[in-house]
Protein backbone atom coordinates (compact mmCIF):
# COMPACT_ATOMS: atom_id res chain seq x y z
CA UNK A 1 0.00 0.00 0.00
CA UNK A 2 1.18 3.08 -0.88
CA UNK A 3 0.55 6.24 1.73
CA UNK A 4 0.49 10.13 1.15
CA UNK A 5 0.85 11.65 3.88
CA UNK A 6 -0.99 15.24 3.09
CA UNK A 7 0.00 17.53 6.07
CA UNK A 8 3.74 18.10 5.37
CA UNK A 9 2.25 19.17 1.55
CA UNK A 10 -0.73 21.21 1.75
CA UNK A 11 -1.03 21.74 5.87
CA UNK A 12 -3.70 22.59 8.13
CA UNK A 13 -5.97 23.53 5.65
CA UNK A 14 -6.26 21.58 2.69
CA UNK A 15 -7.54 24.29 -0.38
CA UNK A 16 -4.54 24.49 -3.34
CA UNK A 17 -6.11 23.05 -6.07
CA UNK A 18 -3.26 23.26 -7.61
CA UNK A 19 -1.39 21.07 -5.02
CA UNK A 20 -4.23 18.21 -4.90
CA UNK A 21 -4.16 18.24 -8.42
CA UNK A 22 0.10 17.34 -8.30
CA UNK A 23 -0.69 14.60 -5.63
CA UNK A 24 -3.16 13.11 -7.80
CA UNK A 25 -1.06 12.89 -10.80
CA UNK A 26 2.34 12.37 -9.36
CA UNK A 27 1.52 9.81 -6.80
CA UNK A 28 -2.09 8.72 -6.61
CA UNK A 29 -2.54 8.15 -10.17
CA UNK A 30 1.01 6.46 -10.39
CA UNK A 31 0.07 3.76 -7.68
CA UNK A 32 -3.01 3.18 -9.21
CA UNK A 33 -1.64 2.04 -11.96
CA UNK A 34 0.31 -0.65 -10.73
CA UNK A 35 -2.13 -1.61 -9.05
CA UNK A 36 -1.19 -0.49 -5.77
CA UNK A 37 -3.69 0.38 -2.97
CA UNK A 38 -3.30 4.32 -2.17
CA UNK A 39 -3.88 5.44 1.84
CA UNK A 40 -4.45 9.19 2.40
CA UNK A 41 -3.48 10.29 5.42
CA UNK A 42 -5.29 13.60 6.88
CA UNK A 43 -3.84 13.57 9.96
CA UNK A 44 -3.06 17.27 11.43
CA UNK A 45 -5.06 18.25 8.42
CA UNK A 46 -8.23 20.00 10.06
CA UNK A 47 -10.32 21.65 7.46
CA UNK A 48 -10.65 20.97 3.34
CA UNK A 49 -12.51 22.65 0.99
CA UNK A 50 -14.58 20.64 -1.38
CA UNK A 51 -12.79 22.00 -4.71
CA UNK A 52 -9.44 20.36 -3.59
CA UNK A 53 -10.68 16.74 -2.60
CA UNK A 54 -12.24 16.97 -6.41
CA UNK A 55 -9.06 17.69 -7.98
CA UNK A 56 -7.54 15.11 -5.65
CA UNK A 57 -9.40 12.30 -6.62
CA UNK A 58 -12.68 12.84 -9.04
CA UNK A 59 -11.25 11.83 -11.92
CA UNK A 60 -9.85 8.86 -10.15
CA UNK A 61 -12.96 8.13 -8.83
CA UNK A 62 -14.72 8.20 -11.73
CA UNK A 63 -12.44 6.29 -13.73
CA UNK A 64 -14.54 3.26 -12.55
CA UNK A 65 -16.27 2.48 -9.22
CA UNK A 66 -14.05 -0.15 -8.19
CA UNK A 67 -11.58 2.34 -7.86
CA UNK A 68 -12.92 3.34 -4.18
CA UNK A 69 -11.93 0.18 -3.47
CA UNK A 70 -8.16 1.21 -3.66
CA UNK A 71 -8.40 4.02 -1.55
CA UNK A 72 -7.92 4.48 2.63
CA UNK A 73 -8.72 7.55 3.65
CA UNK A 74 -6.67 8.19 7.30
CA UNK A 75 -7.21 10.68 10.13
CA UNK A 76 -9.91 12.46 9.27
CA UNK A 77 -11.90 14.87 11.46
CA UNK A 78 -15.48 15.33 10.92
CA UNK A 79 -15.60 17.87 8.55
CA UNK A 80 -12.78 16.45 6.03
CA UNK A 81 -14.76 13.44 6.62
CA UNK A 82 -18.05 15.43 5.72
CA UNK A 83 -16.34 16.86 2.76
CA UNK A 84 -14.81 13.37 1.54
CA UNK A 85 -18.08 11.63 1.13
CA UNK A 86 -19.58 14.01 -0.65
CA UNK A 87 -16.93 14.37 -3.10
CA UNK A 88 -17.28 10.43 -3.39
CA UNK A 89 -20.96 10.67 -3.49
CA UNK A 90 -20.88 12.95 -6.66
CA UNK A 91 -18.38 11.62 -8.31
CA UNK A 92 -19.37 7.97 -8.17
CA UNK A 93 -23.11 9.81 -8.99
CA UNK A 94 -22.27 11.09 -11.87
CA UNK A 95 -19.17 8.94 -13.59
CA UNK A 96 -21.06 7.10 -15.72
CA UNK A 97 -23.17 10.08 -17.36
CA UNK A 98 -20.79 10.96 -20.63
CA UNK A 99 -17.72 8.11 -20.15
CA UNK A 100 -16.29 9.65 -23.28
CA UNK A 101 -15.36 13.30 -21.87
CA UNK A 102 -12.49 15.43 -22.35
CA UNK A 103 -10.43 16.51 -19.56
CA UNK A 104 -10.80 20.66 -19.18
CA UNK A 105 -7.14 20.74 -20.13
CA UNK A 106 -8.48 19.34 -23.36
CA UNK A 107 -11.14 21.32 -24.18
CA UNK A 108 -10.68 24.91 -26.40
CA UNK A 109 -12.83 27.54 -24.46
CA UNK A 110 -12.65 29.53 -27.74
CA UNK A 111 -14.14 26.42 -29.77
CA UNK A 112 -16.91 24.77 -27.29
CA UNK A 113 -19.26 23.59 -30.31
CA UNK A 114 -16.73 21.29 -31.69
CA UNK A 115 -18.01 18.91 -28.36
CA UNK A 116 -20.39 16.39 -28.94
CA UNK A 117 -22.92 18.02 -26.18
CA UNK A 118 -22.54 21.59 -27.92
CA UNK A 119 -23.78 20.40 -31.57
CA UNK A 120 -26.63 18.73 -31.10
CA UNK A 121 -28.80 18.21 -34.54
CA UNK A 122 -30.94 21.49 -34.34
CA UNK A 123 -27.59 23.37 -33.70
CA UNK A 124 -28.59 24.50 -30.08
CA UNK A 125 -26.60 23.19 -26.71
CA UNK A 126 -29.48 21.77 -24.81
CA UNK A 127 -29.71 24.09 -21.20
CA UNK A 128 -28.79 21.24 -18.74
CA UNK A 129 -32.64 21.73 -16.90
CA UNK A 130 -32.41 19.65 -13.42
CA UNK A 131 -34.85 17.10 -14.57
CA UNK A 132 -32.44 16.18 -17.57
CA UNK A 133 -29.43 16.52 -14.92
CA UNK A 134 -31.00 13.49 -13.43
CA UNK A 135 -29.63 9.76 -13.43
CA UNK A 136 -32.17 7.64 -14.70
CA UNK A 137 -32.20 4.46 -12.47
CA UNK B 1 -26.80 59.02 0.89
CA UNK B 2 -26.77 60.79 4.49
CA UNK B 3 -25.02 63.56 5.49
CA UNK B 4 -23.40 61.33 8.59
CA UNK B 5 -24.53 57.88 9.07
CA UNK B 6 -23.48 55.67 6.36
CA UNK B 7 -23.31 52.01 6.68
CA UNK B 8 -21.55 49.76 3.88
CA UNK B 9 -21.48 46.01 3.66
CA UNK B 10 -17.73 44.54 3.08
CA UNK B 11 -19.41 43.56 -0.77
CA UNK B 12 -19.57 47.59 -1.60
CA UNK B 13 -16.23 48.41 0.46
CA UNK B 14 -14.24 45.24 -2.26
CA UNK B 15 -16.93 46.70 -5.24
CA UNK B 16 -15.73 50.06 -4.67
CA UNK B 17 -11.97 49.22 -4.15
CA UNK B 18 -12.20 46.88 -7.12
CA UNK B 19 -13.86 49.20 -9.66
CA UNK B 20 -11.42 52.09 -8.38
CA UNK B 21 -8.41 50.17 -9.21
CA UNK B 22 -9.98 49.15 -12.34
CA UNK B 23 -10.36 53.22 -13.18
CA UNK B 24 -6.52 53.89 -12.29
CA UNK B 25 -5.24 50.84 -14.41
CA UNK B 26 -7.14 52.18 -17.55
CA UNK B 27 -5.81 56.08 -16.33
CA UNK B 28 -8.71 57.00 -15.35
CA UNK B 29 -9.06 59.88 -13.44
CA UNK B 30 -11.56 60.43 -9.58
CA UNK B 31 -13.47 63.64 -9.03
CA UNK B 32 -16.00 64.03 -6.22
CA UNK B 33 -16.33 64.76 -2.21
CA UNK B 34 -15.53 62.48 0.89
CA UNK B 35 -18.14 63.57 3.12
CA UNK B 36 -17.19 63.76 7.20
CA UNK B 37 -19.78 60.83 7.73
CA UNK B 38 -18.99 58.74 11.19
CA UNK B 39 -17.60 55.86 9.00
CA UNK B 40 -15.15 57.33 7.19
CA UNK B 41 -12.71 56.55 9.81
CA UNK B 42 -13.62 53.05 9.12
CA UNK B 43 -13.31 53.78 5.45
CA UNK B 44 -9.83 55.36 5.84
CA UNK B 45 -8.89 52.35 8.15
CA UNK B 46 -9.96 49.35 5.84
CA UNK B 47 -7.98 50.85 3.11
CA UNK B 48 -10.14 52.03 0.85
CA UNK B 49 -8.56 55.52 -0.25
CA UNK B 50 -5.76 53.90 -1.18
CA UNK B 51 -7.81 52.84 -4.62
CA UNK B 52 -10.07 55.69 -4.50
CA UNK B 53 -7.79 59.01 -5.06
CA UNK B 54 -10.04 61.56 -3.42
CA UNK B 55 -9.02 63.75 -0.97
CA UNK B 56 -10.18 62.63 2.45
CA UNK B 57 -11.21 65.66 5.48
CA UNK B 58 -8.03 65.74 7.66
CA UNK B 59 -10.11 66.11 10.64
CA UNK B 60 -12.37 63.32 12.09
CA UNK B 61 -14.51 64.71 14.37
CA UNK B 62 -16.09 61.09 15.91
CA UNK B 63 -14.69 57.41 16.08
CA UNK B 64 -17.55 54.83 14.97
CA UNK B 65 -16.74 51.40 16.34
CA UNK B 66 -15.76 49.30 13.62
CA UNK B 67 -15.22 46.43 15.45
CA UNK B 68 -12.77 43.60 13.90
CA UNK B 69 -12.36 43.95 10.46
CA UNK B 70 -9.86 42.81 7.54
CA UNK B 71 -8.60 45.66 5.43
CA UNK B 72 -9.48 45.18 1.70
CA UNK B 73 -7.01 42.96 -0.09
CA UNK B 74 -6.25 42.78 -3.62
CA UNK B 75 -5.65 38.97 -4.25
CA UNK B 76 -3.49 38.01 -7.44
CA UNK B 77 -2.35 35.27 -7.04
CA UNK B 78 -2.24 31.59 -5.31
CA UNK B 79 0.56 32.91 -2.68
CA UNK B 80 -1.88 36.16 -2.40
CA UNK B 81 -4.36 33.99 -1.27
CA UNK B 82 -2.69 31.58 1.19
CA UNK B 83 -1.23 34.91 3.06
CA UNK B 84 -4.59 36.53 2.99
CA UNK B 85 -5.95 33.37 4.60
CA UNK B 86 -2.83 32.92 6.56
CA UNK B 87 -3.50 36.67 7.98
CA UNK B 88 -8.02 36.47 7.92
CA UNK B 89 -8.33 34.11 11.08
CA UNK B 90 -5.76 36.01 13.79
CA UNK B 91 -7.28 39.57 12.76
CA UNK B 92 -10.62 37.88 13.20
CA UNK B 93 -9.71 36.36 16.79
CA UNK B 94 -12.23 33.75 16.15
CA UNK B 95 -12.30 30.18 17.73
CA UNK B 96 -11.19 27.17 15.22
CA UNK B 97 -15.10 26.27 15.09
CA UNK B 98 -16.29 29.95 13.90
CA UNK B 99 -13.37 30.42 11.72
CA UNK B 100 -13.56 27.50 9.38
CA UNK B 101 -16.49 28.35 7.29
CA UNK B 102 -15.10 31.73 6.99
CA UNK B 103 -11.94 30.43 5.53
CA UNK B 104 -13.95 27.44 3.29
CA UNK B 105 -15.60 30.39 1.84
CA UNK B 106 -13.09 32.64 1.53
CA UNK B 107 -10.81 30.21 0.07
CA UNK B 108 -13.72 28.87 -2.50
CA UNK B 109 -14.76 32.50 -3.56
CA UNK B 110 -11.32 34.03 -4.53
CA UNK B 111 -9.66 30.95 -5.81
CA UNK B 112 -12.87 31.24 -8.22
CA UNK B 113 -12.24 34.58 -8.94
CA UNK B 114 -8.41 33.65 -9.84
CA UNK B 115 -9.19 30.85 -12.00
CA UNK B 116 -12.38 32.13 -13.86
CA UNK B 117 -12.77 35.74 -14.27
CA UNK B 118 -9.94 37.48 -16.18
CA UNK B 119 -10.58 40.23 -13.62
CA UNK B 120 -7.48 42.60 -14.68
CA UNK B 121 -6.99 43.97 -11.04
CA UNK B 122 -7.48 40.48 -9.49
CA UNK B 123 -9.65 39.80 -6.42
CA UNK B 124 -10.78 42.14 -4.04
CA UNK B 125 -11.39 41.07 -0.40
CA UNK B 126 -13.07 42.81 2.73
CA UNK B 127 -14.77 41.07 6.01
CA UNK B 128 -15.90 42.67 9.09
CA UNK B 129 -16.97 41.18 12.15
CA UNK B 130 -19.86 42.72 13.77
CA UNK B 131 -20.08 41.77 17.58
CA UNK B 132 -23.82 43.01 18.20
CA UNK B 133 -24.91 40.15 15.54
CA UNK B 134 -22.57 37.79 16.15
CA UNK B 135 -21.89 37.28 12.49
CA UNK B 136 -18.96 38.27 9.41
CA UNK B 137 -19.12 39.74 6.35
CA UNK B 138 -17.79 39.42 3.60
CA UNK B 139 -17.32 40.94 0.39
CA UNK B 140 -15.42 39.26 -2.87
CA UNK B 141 -15.54 41.38 -6.21
CA UNK B 142 -13.61 41.84 -9.51
CA UNK B 143 -13.76 43.30 -12.67
CA UNK B 144 -13.24 40.12 -14.83
CA UNK B 145 -16.15 38.71 -17.43
CA UNK B 146 -18.50 38.39 -15.53
CA UNK B 147 -20.87 34.94 -15.60
CA UNK B 148 -22.16 35.30 -18.45
CA UNK B 149 -18.77 35.60 -19.71
CA UNK B 150 -17.40 32.61 -18.43
CA UNK B 151 -20.97 30.56 -18.56
CA UNK B 152 -21.90 31.14 -21.89
CA UNK B 153 -18.75 29.29 -23.67
CA UNK B 154 -20.16 26.21 -22.97
CA UNK B 155 -23.90 26.61 -21.58
CA UNK B 156 -26.72 27.70 -23.63
CA UNK B 157 -27.51 30.81 -21.84
CA UNK B 158 -28.06 34.66 -23.11
CA UNK B 159 -28.85 36.81 -20.05
CA UNK B 160 -26.94 37.46 -16.53
CA UNK B 161 -29.76 36.34 -14.88
CA UNK B 162 -29.71 32.92 -16.57
CA UNK B 163 -26.16 32.65 -16.21
CA UNK B 164 -26.14 33.32 -12.38
CA UNK B 165 -28.95 31.18 -12.02
CA UNK B 166 -26.91 28.41 -13.96
CA UNK B 167 -23.73 28.70 -12.09
CA UNK B 168 -25.94 28.67 -8.61
CA UNK B 169 -26.54 24.83 -9.53
CA UNK B 170 -24.38 22.23 -8.14
CA UNK B 171 -22.47 20.18 -10.77
CA UNK B 172 -22.68 22.72 -13.54
CA UNK B 173 -19.47 24.62 -14.25
CA UNK B 174 -18.07 26.59 -16.49
CA UNK B 175 -15.71 24.78 -17.93
CA UNK B 176 -17.61 22.42 -19.63
CA UNK B 177 -20.84 21.32 -20.45
CA UNK B 178 -20.48 18.11 -18.88
CA UNK B 179 -22.75 17.86 -15.59
CA UNK B 180 -20.37 17.38 -12.96
CA UNK B 181 -17.68 19.01 -14.01
CA UNK B 182 -14.03 18.23 -15.05
CA UNK B 183 -11.37 16.38 -13.54
CA UNK B 184 -10.21 20.25 -11.89
CA UNK B 185 -13.63 21.75 -11.07
CA UNK B 186 -16.68 20.37 -10.12
CA UNK B 187 -18.99 23.49 -10.51
CA UNK B 188 -19.79 23.15 -6.68
CA UNK B 189 -18.27 26.15 -4.98
CA UNK B 190 -21.20 28.52 -5.37
CA UNK B 191 -23.87 25.82 -4.33
CA UNK B 192 -22.09 25.45 -1.27
CA UNK B 193 -21.09 28.98 -0.27
CA UNK B 194 -24.84 29.54 -0.77
CA UNK B 195 -25.95 26.79 1.39
CA UNK B 196 -23.44 27.95 4.16
CA UNK B 197 -25.17 31.22 4.22
CA UNK B 198 -28.36 29.44 3.99
CA UNK B 199 -28.01 27.29 7.22
CA UNK B 200 -26.30 29.83 8.98
CA UNK B 201 -29.35 32.23 8.18
CA UNK B 202 -27.83 34.91 6.54
CA UNK B 203 -27.28 36.87 3.49
CA UNK B 204 -25.71 35.24 0.01
CA UNK B 205 -25.29 38.10 -2.47
CA UNK B 206 -24.40 37.25 -5.97
CA UNK B 207 -24.03 40.38 -8.49
CA UNK B 208 -22.81 40.01 -12.45
CA UNK B 209 -23.51 41.96 -15.15
CA UNK B 210 -27.21 43.63 -14.40
CA UNK B 211 -28.36 41.13 -11.96
CA UNK B 212 -28.13 40.12 -8.62
CA UNK B 213 -29.51 36.46 -6.78
CA UNK B 214 -30.00 37.61 -2.98
CA UNK B 215 -30.74 34.76 -0.98
CA UNK B 216 -33.67 35.87 1.07
CA UNK B 217 -33.33 33.50 4.63
CA UNK B 218 -34.01 35.31 7.87
CA UNK B 219 -33.21 34.25 11.33
CA UNK B 220 -36.90 32.74 11.25
CA UNK B 221 -36.83 31.22 8.05
CA UNK B 222 -36.84 28.76 5.86
CA UNK B 223 -32.95 27.05 5.80
CA UNK B 224 -33.92 24.13 3.24
CA UNK B 225 -31.54 24.07 0.32
CA UNK B 226 -32.44 23.41 -3.51
CA UNK B 227 -30.17 22.91 -6.61
CA UNK B 228 -32.17 25.13 -8.36
CA UNK B 229 -31.49 28.02 -6.72
CA UNK B 230 -35.22 29.89 -8.21
CA UNK B 231 -36.52 27.28 -5.40
CA UNK B 232 -35.12 29.12 -2.49
CA UNK B 233 -36.72 31.96 -1.28
CA UNK B 234 -34.91 34.86 -2.95
CA UNK B 235 -34.80 38.14 -4.79
CA UNK B 236 -33.30 38.23 -8.28
CA UNK B 237 -33.56 41.76 -9.34
CA UNK B 238 -32.42 42.63 -13.33
CA UNK B 239 -31.97 46.06 -14.68
CA UNK B 240 -29.06 47.57 -12.42
CA UNK B 241 -26.32 48.96 -13.18
CA UNK B 242 -24.42 47.18 -15.52
CA UNK B 243 -21.49 45.64 -13.15
CA UNK B 244 -18.83 43.97 -15.81
CA UNK B 245 -17.57 41.59 -13.51
CA UNK B 246 -18.89 39.47 -10.28
CA UNK B 247 -19.31 40.76 -6.32
CA UNK B 248 -19.94 38.37 -3.96
CA UNK B 249 -21.49 38.76 -0.58
CA UNK B 250 -21.76 36.74 2.39
CA UNK B 251 -22.62 36.81 5.64
CA UNK B 252 -22.23 33.93 8.25
CA UNK B 253 -23.68 33.84 11.56
CA UNK B 254 -20.60 32.76 14.13
CA UNK B 255 -22.92 31.52 17.34
CA UNK B 256 -24.43 29.11 14.91
CA UNK B 257 -24.64 25.84 17.44
CA UNK B 258 -24.30 23.35 14.13
CA UNK B 259 -20.51 22.11 13.59
CA UNK B 260 -19.08 22.72 10.26
CA UNK B 261 -19.35 18.68 9.95
CA UNK B 262 -23.00 19.06 10.34
CA UNK B 263 -23.56 21.52 7.91
CA UNK B 264 -21.35 19.37 5.39
CA UNK B 265 -23.61 16.92 5.92
CA UNK B 266 -26.84 18.34 5.06
CA UNK B 267 -25.26 19.82 1.94
CA UNK B 268 -24.77 16.59 1.16
CA UNK B 269 -28.34 15.91 1.59
CA UNK B 270 -28.97 18.66 -0.71
CA UNK B 271 -26.59 17.94 -3.57
CA UNK B 272 -28.26 14.52 -3.59
CA UNK B 273 -31.95 16.09 -4.65
CA UNK B 274 -30.38 16.83 -7.48
CA UNK B 275 -28.99 13.25 -8.69
CA UNK B 276 -30.73 10.31 -8.10
CA UNK B 277 -27.76 8.23 -7.54
CA UNK B 278 -28.35 4.33 -7.51
CA UNK B 279 -25.93 3.66 -4.60
CA UNK B 280 -25.26 5.14 -1.12
CA UNK B 281 -21.33 5.50 -2.47
CA UNK B 282 -20.45 7.19 1.24
CA UNK B 283 -20.94 4.46 3.35
CA UNK B 284 -18.26 2.77 1.31
CA UNK B 285 -15.79 4.70 2.01
CA UNK B 286 -12.79 3.02 4.37
CA UNK B 287 -11.87 4.90 6.74
CA UNK B 288 -9.34 4.14 9.08
CA UNK B 289 -8.07 6.11 12.30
Amino acid sequence: MTTITLFPIVGEFAEDKDAAANIRKTLIEPAIAVGDQVRLDFTGVGLVTQSFVHALMSSVLRAGGEMLENLDFKGCVPGVRGIIETVVQYSLDTGDIDSDFEPEDAVSPKAPSVSRQESPKNGRAKKPSLKSRSIKE
Amino acid sequence: MHDRWVHLHPAAIALTACAAALVGTNGGTFSGEVKPVRSLNYLIRTGLFNYVNLPVPVEIQEHEEAGRFIPITQIRSNDDLKEAIANLVPLLHAPAEVADPIKYVFSEMVRIVLEHSSSPVGAFVAAQYYKESNRIAIGIADAGIGILGHMERFHPVTTHKDAIALALQPGISGTTSRIGGTDFNAGAGLFFTKSIAAFSKNMFLLYSGDAAYRLMVGAGGDASLNPDPNRDKHKFPTGLPNWRGTLIGIDINVQQGAAFADLLDQIRGAYRLDVKHRKDYARKIRFSA
